[in-house]
């Protein structure tokens, strides 16, 4: 099972590799970088926050964005196209299969995310910005947060149709990004049962601002050990309980 | 090699839709060794019969059972299957080669035998000269090619394909029917679905023949062919007299013997002697019409 597991992520990765998506955006990150350069010069104080800024954001948009539409065909195409047929009816089960394209998607991200932020990181280094071990728990974060929308999109789209699924996905992701926020507004905490309402959704449903530690990096707030494994923990949970449903639901699934 | 056993299976458009029964009760034997073909016209039920046969769907009632010779576990099975399904598409961005390794490697075959058969199969297909290109550029019969080399490629004892011929130019229906009589003769079962009747009449020797659902025949298609035939003789002579080679057409066996006796006697040859047989398609738009 492991080894049709990794076969397929091996696949899969150079399938989406040899799409060239991954070029296109290395080169949108670089065109980019030489924006926030420039715009680096016309700011006072930091210039080189900019520049980390920018790219971090693009890093994570571009990202969440694979994850979005190229994941919501990631097993839709293969059932569309009757690809998936020539793989299950062979030794494969349908476990292997969804987590083999998991894995191979997930590594993209992950791709993905190292080389945009390689790029953001140069400009911000050639900028005199200072080291931080930070970094690199920032880039993590992008790329789980990523890769949690990934598997958010690929077990509605188990459920749903596409269109439905990339529309609800966008939804969840920027509801998960503001939860948070929201809670404390004070229209909100002014009415217990909207707050209570509130905490519910941010227990239930995917909670991104949870695993989003771009904030401590760009404004320089103490981040803990515990605070980034708390969000390493709850990212993984996530994506284990979102693997667990869409596994059940593609074992029972009729592949007509 | 594998049967089903009353097998029913029903569909829902939508969730306020009534039912549509695809398959009713279907129960039919494939024997081991054999070339099965499994017709049945447009919308029948073939697909739907092959998607439960690899268990890609569920069947509201029965069961389909494999030989054991084929192995007792699922896995073992699977790995002694072979299947092509209709109108495959591959990969778009993968080469033709990088796809073969593919479903090499899930076949559980080693680096040098996948690359032995890889080199085999494409050749003996004539997709060898694409490998390299991505799948994208291929025609719409080369990816049958394609399909058909990933289908044999780790040597499987139970050949299934739907519909494996459409798409193909004569040559290379002609390269598919040869390349399925080979792997009959070397003892692979193969079980293949089509709508057009004479591939079928010409290379099987056996048929199940199925029609909205209902089995209508399973057995050897000579069988049906005899059950068929009509009660007509055809007899071809060359007429001393007259010195032409002459043809009539006599019913009842009978009437036929007597009239070859008596021209036998005048000292005329026989050329044939033809019992009118109807061809599997007018059997089937007979029974159809029926």
């Amino acid at each position: 099972m492991i080894r049709d597991t990794l076969t397929i992520a091996k696949f899969t990765l150079i399938q989406i590799n040899k799409s060239k998506i991954l070029v296109n955006v290395i080169f949108l990150s670089v065109a980019i970088a030489l924006v926030s350069y420039v715009l680096s010069e016309f700011t006072h104080g930091v210039p080189s926050k900019i520049s980390l800024d920018i790219g971090f954001g693009l890093a994570s948009l571009s990202s969440v964005g694979i994850a979005i539409f190229l994941g919501v065909q990631l097993l839709s195409q293969e059932m569309d196209s009757r690809t998936i047929y020539m793989i299950i009816s062979r030794p494969v089960s349908r476990v292997s299969f969804y987590l083999g394209k998991m894995l191979g998607m997930s590594t993209f991200l992950l791709l993905n995310t190292i080389l945009v932020s390689m790029v953001a990181l140069s400009v911000y280094l050639k900028l005199n910005g200072p080291w931080t071990n930070l970094f690199i728990v920032t880039i993590l974060s992008i790329a789980l947060e990523a890769i949690l929308t990934l598997f958010v999109v690929v077990s509605l789209a188990l459920i749903v149709n596409n269109v439905i699924s990339v529309v609800t996905t966008i939804a969840l992701y920027v509801v998960g990004h503001g939860i948070e926020d929201a809670k404390n507004i004070t229209y909100v905490v002014s009415r217990p049962w909207l707050e209570n309402l509130l905490r519910i959704y941010s227990k239930v449903m995917p909670n991104f601002s949870q695993i989003n530690l771009k904030r401590y990096l760009l404004y320089s707030l103490d981040l803990y050990p515990n605070s980034w494994g708390w969000s390493l923990v709850y990212a993984l949970f996530y994506i284990l309980f979102l693997a667990t449903i869409s596994i059940l639901v593609l074992r029972n699934k009729n592949l007509d | 090699m594998f049967e089903f056993k009353d097998i029913k299976k029903t569909f829902k458009v939508d969730f306020w839709d009534p039912t549509f029964t695809v398959l009713n009760s279907l129960s039919f034997k494939v024997e081991e060794g054999t070339m099965c073909g499994f017709l049945g016209v447009n919308g029948a039920g073939k697909t739907t019969s092959l998607k439960i046969l690899l268990g890609f769907i569920k069947p509201d009632a029965g069961i389909v059972e494999f030989s054991s010779k084929l192995g007792l576990s699922k896995s073992e099975i699977f790995s002694r299957i072979g299947f092509m399904p209709e109108r495959p598409y591959f990969y778009p961005d993968l080469t033709g080669r990088e796809f073969l390794k593919y479903m090499g490697s899930l076949s559980k075959l080693n680096s040098r035998l996948c690359n032995e058969n890889i080199s085999r199969w494409t050749k003996e297909l004539s997709i060898d000269f694409a490998l390299n290109r991505k799948i994208k550029t291929y025609s719409k019969g080369m990816l049958q090619r394609l399909g058909f080399a990933v289908t044999l490629l780790h040597d499987p004892q139970l050949i299934i394909l739907d519909e494996p011929m459409s798409g193909l130019d004569p040559v290379g229906r002609k390269e598919f029917k040869d390349i399925f009589k080979k792997l009959n003769q070397q003892g692979k079962t193969v079980f293949f679905s089509s709508h057009i009747v004479n591939d079928i009449e010409e290379i099987c020797d056996h048929a199940v023949v199925i029609d909205k659902g209902d089995l209508f025949y399973s057995g050897k298609l000579n069988d049906l062919l005899e059950k068929n035939a009509t009660d007509q003789y055809e007899i071809c002579y060359f007429d001393k007299k007259t010195e032409k080679n002459n043809m009539e057409i006599l019913t009842g066996y009978n009437q036929a013997v007597s009239f070859v006796e008596a021209f036998l006697k005048n000292d005329n040859s026989l050329t044939s002697f033809v019992r009118k047989t109807m061809s599997l398609e007018e059997i089937i738009y007979k029974v159809r019409n029926d």
